[in-house]
């Protein structure tokens, strides 16, 4: 005869439904809140009125390579609107790799628009590539090997003490003028894709064709 | 026990319920798997993945299959396989938290509310999993 064993007390058992039921609570809350985490804002930002060029002025003249080596600089982008999309990382930054989810939503199929990223050296990782590559936009990706960033004064410090830019949005016409400018501190919060839109649209005259 | 008894017929058919959800998404996952491996019939593939997403879900779509095996013996016997109700909370608990990490991946940026919902779903459903569960009663 093999011994019965005892049954947990019901004390017990009220104990786990209560602690599921605390977790389940956190969770709840947890989903109702974290679209707060980071998201998309309808009105354009300076928090560093002194990095990069003004509104009406010559973005700088640059030439950076794009991550398969190919050069492309301000001579390329002439011609068309451009949008300059400085980013912290797409390796280890989720609210960026949101936000440029966001634009290729937005300026992904669109010709006549031209939009670069540009990330530091030493951002440009195995997993931003291959988040790159998975992606398949119509981007240019361009490695900042030149201190275009530093020069800008966008450069800031990641996570891993590499360097990497600040989150900056630049809308620059045909001439290569800046028309809207965006600079933000933090990633957690970027401009969102339809105000770009809108400013190359203006910049145009008329809507970019799809 | 009369008072127990709604929260008993509620138990049942929630678990009868989620088997017949993880039965349709369990057949679908290896119908895909089959197509894409076997027959391509469909004009167009069922998933925008390549062949080893399609071999994991043809082993995902097994799961819930049996997963489904173990819900439909809970519907039928509650006090005997109330172990199948808590395992199922945990998966379900599982399946909100790995919903809200995508959320916050920034990979799932165009599915994001979708995210968060199907999250809170998963929540609640667990949550009945575990409240609604009859005491386990061991076999004579």
């Amino acid at each position: 005869m093999s011994a019965v064993p005892a049954r947990p007390p019901a004390r017990q058992f009220v104990a786990g439904k209560i602690g599921a039921t605390l977790l389940g609570c956190y969770l709840l809350a947890l989903a109702l809140r974290i679209g707060g985490c980071y998201q998309p804002e309808s009105r354009a930002r300076d928090d560093l009125p002194n990095a990069g060029p003004q509104m009406g002025e010559h973005f700088p003249a640059f030439e950076l390579p794009d991550l398969s080596g190919t050069r492309i600089g301000t001579r390329v982008l002439a011609g068309t609107p451009a949008v300059l999309v400085f980013v912290p990382s797409l390796d280890w930054s989720p609210p960026t790799k949101a936000r440029l989810i966001d634009l290729a939503e937005v300026l992904g199929g669109r010709r006549n628009v031209t939009v670069a990223v540009i990330l530091t050296e030493a951002q440009a990782t195995l997993r931003a590539r291959a988040f790159v590559r998975e992606r398949r936009v119509s981007f240019y990706y361009l490695v900042d090997t030149d201190g275009l960033t530093e020069r800008l004064g966008l450069q800031t410090e990641g996570p891993d003490g590499t360097s990497a830019a600040l989150p900056a949005t630049f809308v620059l016409d045909r001439d290569g003028v800046v028309r809207l400018r965006d600079v933000r501190r933090q990633a957690r919060t970027w401009l969102a894709p339809e105000v770009i839109l809108d400013a190359v649209a203006a910049s145009l005259g008329s809507p970019p064709a799809e | 026990m009369r008072s127990a008894l709604p929260a008993y017929l509620l138990y049942r058919l929630l678990a009868a319920t989620t088997a017949l959800f993880c039965t349709l998404v369990g057949l679908i996952f290896v119908v895909a798997f089959l197509d894409r491996a076997l027959f391509q019939i469909f004009a167009r593939p069922l998933f925008d993945t390549n062949y080893w997403g399609y071999y994991i879900l043809g082993s995902g779509g097994s799961a819930l299959l049996a997963w489904a095996g173990c819900l439909i013996a809970a519907a039928r016997d509650p006090e005997h396989s109330a172990g199948v109700g808590t395992a199922t909370a945990a998966g379900l608990m599982l399946g909100s938290v790995l919903r809200l990490l995508a959320w916050y991946s920034g990979e799932y940026r165009l599915a994001a509310d979708q995210l968060r919902l199907e999250s809170a779903i998963l929540v609640v459903l667990a949550l009945a999993f575990v409240w609604l569960r009859p005491a386990r009663r061991d076999r004579a």
